[in-house]
C-alpha cells in the first residue's frame, strides 16, 4: 500500500482531479477509485468530496445528475473551459516543479558520491 | 443494503447536514450536498462495507466545514427550534419538580377540605392550587400563570441561538 504526504497530495489534489475529469465524467466515489486504482491508495473521500466543491464554486467543473443502475441519481462531474485551461496551467507548473527537484536531487546526489 | 446500515448512513448525512446548516448553506444548495453525499455514501458501502465507507469521510462535522471554507452569515432556525425544545424539556422538567414539591408541602401542612394556593420560587408571577380530601383520600394540584415559563423562555432561546436579525443586517451589508 502506497502512502503519500498529505500536504504534498493537498498541493496536487486539484491537478489529479482535472486530469481526470478530463478524459471522462465521474462521479464522488467513483473519483476516489479511480484515485485510488492510481496508487493513491490512502486518499480519503473526505479529502476529495471538498476539493471537487471548490473546483465548482471557481468554475473549473460543472456537475450534471445522472440516473444510476443501482440507485438514485450520481452527481457527475465534467471540466469546464475554464477547468482545461487551469489544467493546462497547473501540468506546466507541475512539469516545471519536477524538472526543478529532480535537477537538485541529481546534483545533490552527485555531490554526494 | 440492511436497516441498521440504513439508518447508520442516513445520521451521518443528517449530521452533515445540520453542520452545513451551522454553516450558514441554504437549504437548496445543503440538500444538494446532503444528496451527493448520501448517493456517495451508498455507493461506497457497497463497495467497502458501511463502516470503511463511513470511516473515509471522516468527522461529519469537518467534511461540512471543508465545504464551506468561508462561514455565511444567515439566521440558524435549526438550531434555534433544537436550543428551544431543549429550554422547554427544561422548563417542563422543573415545573413538574415544583408542582410536586407544592403538592408535598400542602400534604406535610395537614391542611386538608380547602384549597391553598401558593407560588414557588423562583416562578415568579405563577400560583399553584392545591385541595386535599378532607379524609385524605385523594388530592389535586392546579396551576397558573405558567405561559410566559412554558412559551416565552424558550421563544426567547429560539431567538437568541437562530439570530434571526442576521437575515436583516446581512441584507443591510
Amino acid at each position: 500500500m502506497s502512502t503519500h504526504d498529505a500536504q504534498m497530495l493537498k498541493g496536487v489534489l486539484a491537478l489529479l482531479l482535472l486530469s481526470l475529469l478530463a478524459t471522462e465524467d465521474n462521479y464522488g466515489y467513483g473519483i476516489v477509485t479511480a484515485l485510488r486504482e492510481a496508487g493513491f491508495t490512502d486518499l480519503a473521500e473526505g479529502t476529495v468530496y471538498p476539493a471537487l466543491t471548490r473546483l465548482e464554486g471557481s468554475g473549473q467543473l460543472e456537475s450534471y445528475l445522472q440516473r444510476s443502475a443501482s440507485g438514485p441519481a450520481r452527481k457527475y462531474y465534467r471540466t469546464t473551459d475554464a477547468g482545461r485551461a487551469e489544467l493546462l496551467a497547473r501540468r506546466e507548473a507541475w512539469s516545471d516543479l519536477v524538472v526543478s527537484v529532480t535537477n537538485v536531487i541529481h546534483t545533490t546526489e552527485q555531490r554526494g558520491h | 443494503m440492511g436497516i441498521v446500515d440504513t439508518i447508520r448512513i442516513e445520521r451521518a448525512v443528517q449530521a452533515y447536514e445540520f453542520w452545513l446548516e451551522i454553516r450558514g448553506l441554504r437549504g437548496k444548495r445543503r440538500r444538494e450536498l446532503k444528496r451527493e453525499l448520501r448517493t456517495n455514501l451508498k455507493d461506497a458501502a457497497a463497495d467497502i462495507g458501511v463502516t470503511q465507507a463511513l470511516f473515509n469521510i471522516g468527522s461529519p462535522k469537518e467534511l461540512a466545514y471543508a465545504m464551506t471554507p468561508e462561514a455565511v452569515d444567515r439566521p440558524l432556525w435549526k438550531l434555534g427550534v433544537l436550543w428551544a425544545l431543549l429550554a422547554f424539556a427544561v422548563v417542563v422538567y422543573a415545573l413538574m419538580f415544583s408542582t410536586f414539591a407544592y403538592m408535598d408541602g400542602v400534604l406535610a401542612s395537614g391542611v386538608t377540605g380547602r384549597e391553598v394556593t401558593g407560588s414557588v420560587f423562583p416562578w415568579i408571577g405563577a400560583n399553584w392550587t392545591a385541595l386535599v380530601e378532607p379524609d385524605q383520600s385523594g388530592f389535586g394540584v392546579t396551576a397558573s400563570g405558567l405561559g410566559p415559563y412554558l412559551l416565552g423562555f424558550p421563544l426567547l432561546v429560539f431567538v437568541l441561538a437562530a439570530r434571526p436579525w442576521r437575515a436583516f443586517t446581512r441584507k443591510a451589508s
